[in-house]
């Protein structure tokens, strides 16, 4: 950068024009990561939060149905550990093997929620050992039939209305939730929304929006990374963080990879705000047309299967790049009106060979 | 600093000043009792001269005084800053555009805010709240120049424009999430009675990206070349019809657009006497976009098309006099979100557009400079020489 422009830079930063989806991106390569009794513990890829860590007891938030996690302990280290996974599958298993991939005793206890797991285990001394979460198989081989809902915001107190219905949903094994989860990006808002979640039982695995996103946002601490892939029946969901409006050049890096990884399978892409809105007039949507063109160029070429938004509040269906599209953003924000069906979700029906294979919106009456 | 130019008072024959133009600026003067804003009519220069008499002689508080009320209040109460100085008349009809203003941007944004953006009422009310924006914005930014700069330390407008004008220059483009970097801008202006064709080229020096575009346009009023005689001030308005197809060799698409864009500028001495060397400059227009994606053997991938808003405003001053070096600073608002600045992201999630500086002055009648800063999703900034023909007979 050539120094005229780092100037104009610096002072762009000192005006409070900081770059935080770039900031959000560095953060995302901190989640996961504790130490705490002589272990450290390293969560791969960031795929779980750590909301707590202290000598004996570890407290995890899953952004993913399965995730690896390695817990390396010093000579000294505590060995005995109370481990909380939260936010799982239902009938989902923690496996533990040491070093010399030999399984470690894990005794489960009772958890208060299906989405709960709570195990003891004896974690070996100045060893490496590794923790798995696996998840059951879907229910029919090949077919995940995931609920999406987007932007609750202010409608926290509202939420029960649509969790009840999806949990009642026979067969849906996930909820994709497109961001805006809160009005403001508090830590008191998301605890709040997590309660609601702990309603459903199935995990929810959300986009950040950009309601959730103000500088120096929980967000990281309390669901994990911005910017995350994972695979479920064969299926991959990757959600980017384009609460900005734009995408950071890091997160764009990660997504060409997690393209490259998706090619071959049915793959979802989710983000809260969409490249280009349907309305273009409107441009609730990338900052930059180019910058959305560019990203459309990106999930053509890693042949998406399906996109999902949120950020509109209502309920789109659409191609973009020839790729299906929908807006869901009836989580109870203010309704666009007088066109939107209100409040509502979608059901989606992915096979793991032929992509998509069936949706359906369900509103709800207020 | 170059003395202002004495007021020009020339006949020349009225032109077809359409009711567009009325229909923004009209009402604003007509509201605040002005003389009507017709550009291409006689000029009231006995009128403005005696207005200017007026404030020279009207007793009023210091103008350092008058320029920071210009602020504060004036921020919130336009004209402030005139009524301080006297120039009572002025402050009124400033206090009157940002009423206007403000009631307009209130229309445009409550529907918006009413209907959770929707689909059907968000263009138009973003539309009308730029016209509201645009209107209160000058005339706040009017009345802080009006106050601070004295009247024989203004500038003048150039009444009438060159046949040809060439810029060549070089931008920086710092944008994190493509790499634009340092861009060659190459434009030519030819313009023949009220006709104008603008093509230009944005050409990266890496050759990542491409940015070609075609201008044609009407000059309804307002500074156009010779033998056309000279406007009575530097308001004008034109319609533009553009295409502009932005080509990325590095990536696997490109963006082609067409637009409809009428804009004009205000001389805001139309307004108050009192504003003289001042301008304010609004378009509103849409766009049509098509994305084409090239990816070769992978699929075939159909376009995607988009509508886009294109809405700009801006205040600006006239800088130098009747001969350079002389030239004009405009300080804006541009709602493009296709363009290399694009939208302000985060802060205002994708909606708004960017803002910029553009300023040109001529040292000689043919050779100029301009500077360009642009901050949006990108920061562009840079330099451009300026060379131009058929400025006179």
């Amino acid at each position: 950068m050539s120094r005229p422009i780092g100037w104009l830079w610096l002072v762009l930063l000192g005006t409070g024009c900081s770059d935080l989806p770039a900031e959000r991106a560095e953060r995302d390569l901190e989640v996961g990561l504790a130490e705490a009794g002589g272990v450290r513990f390293v969560v791969t890829d960031g795929l779980a939060a750590v909301r707590q860590a202290v000598p004996g007891q570890l407290v995890l938030w899953s952004s993913a149905p399965s995730f690896e996690m390695s817990a390396d302990a010093a000579a000294d280290a505590t060995s005995s550990w109370l481990v909380e996974l939260r936010n799982v599958m239902p009938g989902a298993r923690l496996e533990a093997f040491s070093s010399a991939d030999q399984p470690i005793a894990v005794t489960e206890l009772d958890a208060p929620l299906p989405t709960r797991r709570l195990v003891e285990l004896e974690l070996p001394a100045a060893s490496r050992s590794v923790l798995r979460l696996v998840p059951p198989e879907p229910a029919e081989p090949g077919r995940v039939r995931v609920a999406v809902l987007g932007d609750i915001q202010g409608g926290i107190d509202r939420l029960g209305d649509l969790l009840g219905p999806i949990g009642a949903e026979p067969g849906v094994e996930l909820l994709l939730e497109m961001g805006d989860l809160t009005q403001g990006g508090t830590a008191e808002e998301m605890d709040r929304v997590e309660l609601a979640f702990a309603a459903l039982p199935l995990p929810v695995y959300s986009a950040i929006g950009n309601h959730d996103a103000p500088a120096d946002t929980p967000w990281h601490d309390h669901f994990g990374r911005a910017n995350q892939r994972f695979v479920y029946g064969g299926i991959q969901f990757t959600l980017v963080d384009s609460a900005g409006a734009t995408v950071s050049s890091l997160a764009y890096d990660w997504l060409e990879g997690w393209l490259d990884e998706g090619r071959a399978r049915t793959h979802v892409v989710t983000m809260h705000i969409a490249p280009l809105d349907p309305v273009g007039l409107r441009n609730g949507s990338f900052a930059s047309r180019a910058e959305a063109g560019r990203m459309l160029e990106l999930l053509a070429i890693g042949q998406v299967d399906l996109t999902l938004y949120g950020h509109i509040h209502s309920y789109y269906a659409f191609e973009n790049a020839g790729i299906p599209a929908f807006i869901s953003g009836g989580g109870g924000a203010s309704e666009e009106r007088p066109s939107g069906p209100g409040r509502h979700y979608l059901v989606i029906d992915l096979d793991s060979a032929r992509g998509l294979v069936g949706t359906r919106m369900v509103p709800i009456g207020d | 600093m170059v003395l202002a130019r004495p007021t020009v008072v020339r006949r020349q024959r009225r032109g077809p000043c359409l009711s567009a133009w009325v229909a923004i600026f009209g009402l604003v003067a007509a509201t605040a009792g002005a003389q009507p804003a017709v550009a291409d009519g006689p000029a009231d220069g006995a009128a403005s001269q005696r207005s200017t008499e007026q404030a020279d002689g009207a007793q009023g508080l210091p103008r350092p005084l008058a320029g920071l009320l210009s602020f504060l209040p004036g921020l919130l109460l336009n004209g402030s800053g005139q009524f301080a100085l006297g120039n009572r008349d002025a402050a009124y009809r400033l206090l009157a555009m940002e009423g206007i203003g403000s009631a307009l941007a209130l229309l445009g944004v409550l529907p918006i805010g009413l209907t959770g953006a929707s689909r059907y009422v968000t263009g138009p009310g973003a539309a009308l709240a730029v016209l509201g924006v645009s209107l209160g914005s000058s005339a706040w930014l009017g009345d802080v120049f009006a106050t601070l700069v004295p009247l024989e330390l203004r500038g003048a407008p150039e009444l009438a424009k060159p046949v040809l004008e060439a810029e060549l220059g070089y931008r920086y483009v710092l944008q994190p999430s493509l790499t634009y970097g340092s861009v060659l801008v190459n434009r030519l202006t030819l313009r023949w009675a009220s006709w104008h064709l603008e093509p230009s080229a944005w050409l990266a020096v890496d050759g990542s990206n491409l940015r070609l575009r075609a201008l044609a346009g009407y000059r309804y009023f307002g500074p156009r070349p010779y033998p056309t005689p000279e406007a009575r001030d530097g308001s004008f308005l034109d319609l533009d019809l553009g295409v502009t197809h932005h080509r990325f060799p590095n990536h696997g698409f490109a963006i082609t657009t067409g637009e409809l864009f009428p804009h004009g500028r205000l001389d805001l001495s139309v307004v108050s006497p009192e504003l003289r060397g001042a301008f304010s400059e609004i378009g509103l227009g849409f766009g049509l976009e098509r994305f084409d994606y090239s990816l070769g053997p992978v699929r075939d991938v159909p376009s995607d098309y988009s509508w886009v808003l294109l809405a700009r405003f801006g205040f600006g001053i006239y800088l130098g006099g009747d001969s350079p070096p002389r030239g004009e600073l405009i300080l804006y608002y541009d709602h493009r979100h296709d363009d290399f600045a694009a939208g302000i992201s985060q802060a205002f999630v994708g909606i708004a557009g960017h803002v910029g500086l553009d300023g040109e002055l001529y040292f000689s009648d043919q050779l100029g400079l301009r500077t360009d800063v642009q901050l949006g999703g990108a920061v562009v900034a840079g330099l451009s020489l300026l060379v131009r023909q058929g400025v006179k007979p």
